[in-house]
C-alpha cells in the first residue's frame, strides 16, 4: 500500500463518521488533486470508502461530493494504524 | 509553480481553472468522479489554488483514462507481445553462441543474418570471450520476460516485478559485456548509420522504461488478490 493511501486513511480516521470533501482532505493530507482523486476512487471501488452527493451550502453552486470510511474501511484503517504503531516500537518494548 | 501563477491576474486564473476543470471532467472516464473533481474547484476561494487544483484534476483525468485503456485486453496483448519480442532479443546472443559452440553452422548462419553486418563470424571473438554466466543472465532475463508476459495476460500484479527484474538483469549483463574488448571490435562500424547507431539504441532504452512505467501503473490499479 502506498504512503499516500496510508496518509489519506489516517486523515479520514481522525473524524471517521464525518463526511469530508476533496479539497479539505487535500489540505489535511497535503495530497494534490491529481493524486487524491484516483486514491479516493480506488478506495471507493475497494469498498473502503463511501461517497455521496451533498446539496450545496451556497445557493447557485453545484452539489458537492463527500466521503467517509465504510465500516470495512474503518476497520482496515485502524488495523493499519495499530500495525504501524507496533512496528514503530522498539523490539524490546514490544516483548 | 505557485510563484508563476501569482503573476497572472486572479480572474484569468479563475477562468483558466474553470476551463481546465471542465476539460478534466471530459477526459475522466467515470462521470461521477469527473463531476466530483469539476465541482470541487468552485469551492476553492483562492484563484491560484483553484488553478493548481484544476491542473491536478486534468492530470488525474488523463491518468485514469490511460489506465482504463491500458487495462483493456488489446493493450495487455500488445504489451505481452512486446515482452515476448524482448525475450527473443535476450535469448538471441546465448542461442547464437550455443549454435556456434555446438558447431551448428546452418543455425548460426541463419541467426547471423539477423545481426548488423549479416554474418555471425565477426561475433566469434566476442562469443569466445563472453563468460557463460553473462549468457545465463540473459537467458534468465528472457525467462523472466516470458513470465511477465504471462502474468500480464492473467492480470497478475507480479508482472511489474518480473519485468523490472528482467530489465535489471539485462542492463547488468549488457554493461558487463561492454567491458569485454571484443565487444567493441564486434560492434565497430566504419560508417555512421542513423537507424543502427541512434534510433534503435534509443528505442531499446526508452521502450522498456515506458513499459515499466505503464506496467507499474497497471498493477497499481489491479486489486490485490490476497486482500
Amino acid at each position: 500500500m502506498s504512503r499516500q493511501t496510508r496518509t489519506l486513511l489516517a486523515a479520514m480516521l481522525e473524524q471517521p463518521r464525518r463526511w469530508q470533501y476533496g479539497y479539505d482532505l487535500s489540505k489535511q493530507t497535503g495530497l494534490k488533486s491529481g493524486t487524491l482523486y484516483p486514491l479516493l476512487q480506488r478506495l471507493n471501488e475497494g469498498g473502503l470508502l463511501e461517497a455521496k452527493w451533498q446539496d450545496p451550502q451556497v445557493p447557485g453552486r453545484p452539489p458537492r461530493h463527500a466521503y467517509r470510511l465504510t465500516a470495512q474501511g474503518l476497520g482496515f484503517a485502524r488495523e493499519l494504524r495499530t500495525d504501524e504503531v507496533v512496528h514503530a516500537w522498539p523490539a524490546g518494548a514490544r516483548a | 509553480m505557485a510563484g508563476g501563477c501569482t503573476r497572472v491576474r486572479p480572474e484569468i486564473q479563475r477562468r483558466i481553472a474553470q476551463a481546465l476543470a471542465e476539460h478534466a471532467g471530459r477526459v475522466m472516464p467515470d462521470a461521477e468522479w469527473a463531476d466530483a473533481m469539476r465541482f470541487e474547484v468552485q469551492e476553492i476561494e483562492d484563484d491560484g489554488e483553484a488553478l493548481h487544483w484544476a491542473m491536478g484534476c486534468v492530470l488525474a483525468g488523463y491518468r485514469e483514462g490511460a489506465m482504463i485503456a491500458l487495462q483493456a485486453k488489446p493493450a495487455r496483448w500488445l504489451f505481452a507481445i512486446v515482452m515476448l519480442g524482448l525475450a527473443w532479443r535476450e535469448f538471441f546472443a546465448p542461442l547464437l553462441t550455443l549454435a556456434y559452440k555446438l558447431g551448428d553452422a546452418p543455425l548460426a548462419r541463419l541467426l547471423g543474418r539477423l545481426t548488423p553486418g549479416d554474418d555471425y563470424r565477426r561475433f566469434i571473438p566476442l562469443m569466445d570471450a563472453t563468460p557463460l554466466w553473462i549468457q545465463a543472465m540473459w537467458v534468465m532475463s528472457a525467462v523472466l520476460l516470458i513470465a511477465a508476459a504471462v502474468a500480464l495476460l492473467w492480470k497478475k500484479r507480479a508482472a511489474f516485478g518480473l519485468f523490472a527484474s528482467a530489465m535489471l538483469l539485462e542492463i547488468a549483463g549488457t554493461l558487463i559485456s561492454r567491458q569485454i574488448p571484443a565487444y567493441h571490435a564486434a560492434f565497430a562500424f566504419t560508417s555512421f548509420h542513423w537507424m543502427r547507431d541512434v534510433a534503435i539504441p534509443a528505442a531499446q532504452i526508452v521502450s522498456p522504461v515506458l513499459m515499466a512505467v505503464a506496467l507499474w501503473a497497471m498493477t497499481e490499479r489491479t486489486p490485490r488478490s490476497s486482500s
